[in-house]
């Protein structure tokens, strides 16, 4: 649980009172919550998830693996039956689903992970690749995170970009979107 | 349930208005909700039960059960409700 105020001493009223009625224990400032890392100072704050990458590395077993300097390769286009099934294809699921958390505060996956998770129904090895190759670069850049300065201004700015029928299969465009309050990253 | 969105909006606020963000940890969470439904549970291995082949009957919530999340999440509303804060 967060609390976020302008007032010390009413949060620390607000601490002290479900005490009573749930027992709860006072974590201080906060520092990690639900796999993000939060550092502070007067001038900005920091989030990342660095150890849930490296937990990440560590059991799929790709902490020794090559690392990659880009997160998708750029000429790819991914097609749902190209080639032989995944045999396991709830590992693969597991991979996606722990990627897509990890996109809370690395939105430089979020295609590279989008990409391949449409196609969690039927996985090939061309999928397979392409999620290991977001692994690889996870290796190389493994503490980046989501940078929000303290004198930014609080305004809204929306932009996004869209490829007009660049989905081979359904002829779609592909579009996405980024929204910042003044200069951080929000959505 | 917070969106991880609203939690990265409230972070860009507090970076910009100096604000104190301060965290708690509810112990056992899930052990407080209440059960709503008539849940039966095997006696635990080592438990000796008063007459053999009883079960249990769960009163309170268990982690793993398909409702303790739930459970808990309407508990820490009505428990902030009666400490008289509003829901948005």
């Amino acid at each position: 649980m967060i609390l976020i105020g302008n007032d010390a001493q009413g949060i620390d009223l607000v601490k002290s009172q479900p005490d009573y009625l749930l027992k709860v224990k006072d974590l201080g400032q906060l520092k990690f919550f639900l796999g993000l890392e939060v550092a502070r100072s007067s001038k900005c704050i920091f989030l990342n998830q660095r150890k849930y990458t490296l937990e990440l590395l560590d059991a799929t077993g790709l902490l020794g693996c090559k690392p990659s300097t880009t997160p998708i390769d750029p000429q790819i286009k991914l097609y749902s039956k190209e080639s032989h099934l995944l045999e396991d294809i709830s590992m693969y699921r597991r991979l996606i689903g722990q990627l897509i958390y990890l996109t809370n505060t690395r939105p430089d996956i979020c295609f590279a992970v989008n990409h391949p998770s449409q196609f969690l129904s039927a996985p090939t090895m061309a999928h397979y690749q392409a999620t290991l190759r977001i692994f690889r670069y996870l290796k190389a850049n493994l503490g980046l995170g989501l940078f929000f300065t303290s004198d930014s201004p609080l305004q809204l700015k929306g932009f996004y970009d869209s490829d007009w029928a660049s989905c081979p299969e359904t002829r779609c465009s592909v579009i996405d979107f980024c929204i910042f309050l003044g200069d951080s990253l929000i959505s | 349930m917070a969106k991880i969105t609203t939690v990265r909006l409230l972070l860009a606020i507090v970076a910009t208005k100096n604000w104190h963000v301060e965290q708690l940890h509810v112990n056992n969470a899930f052990l407080h909700g209440d059960l709503h439904e008539e849940v039966y549970m095997e006696v635990l291995k080592g438990v000796v039960p008063p007459k053999p082949g009883k079960v249990c009957n769960l009163r309170k919530s268990l982690y793993g059960l398909r409702q303790a999340s739930r459970q808990w999440y309407e508990k820490l509303s009505t428990v902030l409700i009666v400490l008289c804060y509003t829901q948005s």
